[in-house]
Order: structure tokens, then sequence, then C-alpha cells
């Protein structure tokens, strides 16, 4: 089962459209539930990064993810979701993450959002021990090519050298990371879930 | 650039529009979705092309609706967005983004607080309606009239903005470029829309490059499937 976290932000209908056309049980998980017995927590985020990470603490989310973290539970983090995981987000005038990866999140070098397709390609073989571990995965792909969502101003600047980076596959945003990866945690800076055939591809891959 | 599509919807149904004045029904939204996400269109833009006249009862029941949109596209919404209460009914829409009109009319600084704080910069886009026939003028939807482009503001606050041509809307052609230059707008940052479907054929010799093309109701136009026009951009 899949629990998706709901903190009251993000686009939490678009998550659970994307299990349902990936055939995957999942469960709206709400401050009241414990996060044990998931076999996958998923964070969406949509929004500014500083209600998001206040959200996530009056809900009682960050200290629970934390100890899911240590725990070894596997957690996937999308566009917003991803970026906590950092050290540091600039957006709003700074907020502390989880720093499950270290780095911080910029602001990116552009006049304006970094809104559309880009070319984007994955090997499974990226993942960490404790993640394939713990796959159920239903697509036996190993690797993937295509196009990808994105729609953010900040990016995701890696300077942990034990997680995996993948940069976003564009001349201007190349330093910005589109994948992060270590052990038990996973982060999207795209949207998979509105990223067509591709994303459901994708899920069935980490799953 | 991307290629899009905007969709009119209300009153659970889903609209060709020509001329900003004649409606023709297409149907239902899901299905409409559907065909799109068939197509592998960049993005979809669904817009309630609502006056003065919306009521509380039509929004609701609108939002009721487009929260059981199922779609792998990403898809922006607006038409009606007038307020705080209502943008708090559209934080569980499965939507990326959100298309505001009559917030380039007015001061609702709380408004756009509250959408960049919920939605983050990115999402807020810019709807600009206009014809130029021979004066530029834009729709200001609350009133439900054609005014001066000075009395909009606001636009810093849009990530991207949408020129809707009212002219042309429904047609193959006709989008009038000239509105980047009267506006004094970046083209990387607006999306053309109304009388473009023919841009996409030439756009590659134009001088003028916008961030997007939205066809309206591309469902009507197979021939914009991802397969099709990707040669063209």
């Amino acid at each position: 089962m899949v629990g998706i976290i709901d903190v009251g932000v993000g686009n939490i209908q678009s998550i659970k459209n994307w299990l349902d056309r990936c055939i995957v049980n999942w469960e709206i998980i709400d401050n009241s539930k414990s996060l044990e017995n998931y076999s996958l927590l998923i964070l969406p985020g949509v929004g500014s990064a500083k209600l998001f990470v206040e959200r996530l603490h009056t809900s009682g989310f960050f200290l629970k993810l934390i100890k899911a973290h240590s725990s070894g539970q596997r957690i996937l983090g999308i566009c917003l979701g991803a970026q906590v995981f950092m050290d540091h987000l600039e957006e709003g005038g700074g907020v502390d993450g989880f720093g499950f990866i270290k780095g911080t999140v910029t602001k990116l070098p552009l006049k304006d959002s970094n809104t559309g397709w880009l070319p984007f390609s994955f090997d499974r073989r990226i993942l960490s021990y404790n993640w394939y571990n713990n796959s159920k995965s239903s697509s036996r792909k190993i690797k993937l090519s295509g196009r990808v969502f994105y729609n953010h101003n900040y990016g995701l600047l890696l300077s942990d050298s034990s997680a995996f980076n993948q940069d976003i596959d564009s001349a201007t945003l190349s330093t910005f990371s589109s994948i992060i990866h270590k052990e038990n945690v996973f982060g999207f800076q795209f949207h998979p879930e509105k990223s067509q055939e591709l994303g459901e591809t994708l899920l069935k891959m980490l799953l | 650039m991307r290629l899009g599509s905007v969709i009119l919807f209300k009153n659970g149904y889903c609209y060709q529009s020509y001329g900003w004045n004649l409606f023709r029904p297409l149907g239902n939204l899901q299905n409409i979705i559907n065909h799109l996400d068939k197509y592998l269109i960049d993005d979809i833009t669904i817009i309630r092309p609502v006056r003065e006249d919306d009521s509380k009862t039509c929004f609701l029941r609108d939002i009721k609706e487009l929260r059981q949109v199922k779609s792998s596209t990403p898809i922006s919404f607006g038409g009606g967005i007038r307020n705080v209460n209502q943008l708090n009914l559209l934080t569980d829409l499965p939507f990326e983004r959100f298309v505001f009109s009559s917030i380039l009319f007015n001061n609702n600084n709380e408004l756009i607080d509250s959408a960049s704080k919920l939605f983050g910069k990115q999402a807020i886009v810019g709807l600009i309606p206009f014809k130029i026939s021979p004066d530029l003028s834009v729709f200001n939807s609350q009133i439900n009239k054609f005014v001066s482009i000075d009395q909009l503001k606001n636009l810093e606050f849009c990530d991207e903005i949408i020129l809707y041509d009212c002219k042309h809307e429904g047609f193959h052609s006709g989008f009038s470029k000239d509105i980047v230059e009267r506006m004094n707008l970046d083209p990387q940052n607006c999306i053309f829309s109304g009388g473009v479907v023919n841009l996409v054929n030439s756009i590659k010799k134009s001088s003028v490059l916008p961030k997007a093309l939205c066809i309206e109701n591309a469902v009507l136009h197979r021939e914009f499937s991802k397969s099709n026009y990707y040669e063209k951009l």
C-alpha cells in the first residue's frame, strides 16, 4: 500500500489519479494516522516552501517523516516535496528542510519559472540497495527516456557526494537536479504525475 | 515552445467560442480531456468564460465537476477566481496552475499574496483577453466591458501571460502579434491564443516567438496531435 501524505496543500488529486492509472493501492494519510505499514510514502508539494514546511510542522508530519526515514521506510518527494529533503530552502526568506540529503534549494537563474517539457532519461540500476530491496516493481524495464513536465522557480543544488544526482537536461539549468536519491529517499523536481505515459512507466519502475 | 489547448467550460459543458460571443457546445469535459490526453498535447487551460453574472452556486457546481477531472497532462484553470474564499476551494483540484484575469484590473493584493503562498508564483498565470480594432482594448470580465490597457495592473505577479485575441477566437488565423510590441511585453513570457492555428505552421519563420501557443479547443484539430505538430515546432 502506498501512502500519500496530505498536509492540506499540494495536488493530491493528481497523485491519486496517477496511482489509479498505474493500478496501485493507495491511502491518504492525514495527521491522525501512523506512517508505518506503507511500502512507499509519497510527499507531494505545491506552493510556497515556507507555508509547506510550516504545515509539515503543525500537522506533526515533520517528526513522523524523520522517524520513517531513520527506520528505512521509502519516501518519494515530488517537486516541493523533494525540495524539503534538502538542508535549506531559500524561498520566502529561507526555511530549513529535513536534511536527508545535503544541499540547498535556490532561485533558478531565469527571469521566470522553468515551466514546460524537457528531455529525461532514467536507468533503474541507479536505485540504492535499500530502495531496490523493498521494491515491488510492476515493470521489467531497466531504462526509460522521453520528456517530463517541470513547473518550478527554485531548484535543487546538491552538495552530497554520497547521493545520486541527475541534472536537468537543459543548458541553462544543468547545475540543478532533476532527480535526487539517497538510500530510502527519492525526489523528482519535475511532475511525474503530469508527464503523461512516461510518468506512469516511471512509477511502475520505482514501486 | 509548448503547444497547448484552451477549453471553455461553463455549467458542466465545454464550448467552442467564436469571436467572443457565439458559443458552440462541444460536450462533456472529461471526454474532451481524454482526447487531448491521447493527442499528447503539452498542456491544457480550462477557462470558465464568466462575466459579471457569475454566482457562487455556479462556481461551486463547476468546481465540483473539475475536482473529478482525470488527466496525465498539465492543466491550468481560471475564470471567476475573485476572492480568497474562492481560492481556498481550489486547493484540492488536480491542476498545477491557476489563471487570473480580474486580478489584473484591481488592487486585490490579498488574493495575489494568498495565491502565491498556496500555489507558488510559478503557478500564477495572467489572462488578457484583447482586441485590436483598430485601437487596442482589453476585456475586464468583472464589468463585462472592453477597457483601455492603462487599466491593467499587477502583470509582474504573473509567471506567464495568456494573450487571448477575442476578435479572432475560434478562427484559424488572425492573431494580432502586434499586442506584444504595443504592450511592451517579453514574448518569451507570453502564450498566444485566439486565431493561432495557422501560426503553428509558420512559427519557425516568425520574428515573435512566444513561450507557448494555445489553440482554442484543439480537440477539434486532431492534426495537432503530438506526432503531427512536433516537426512544425
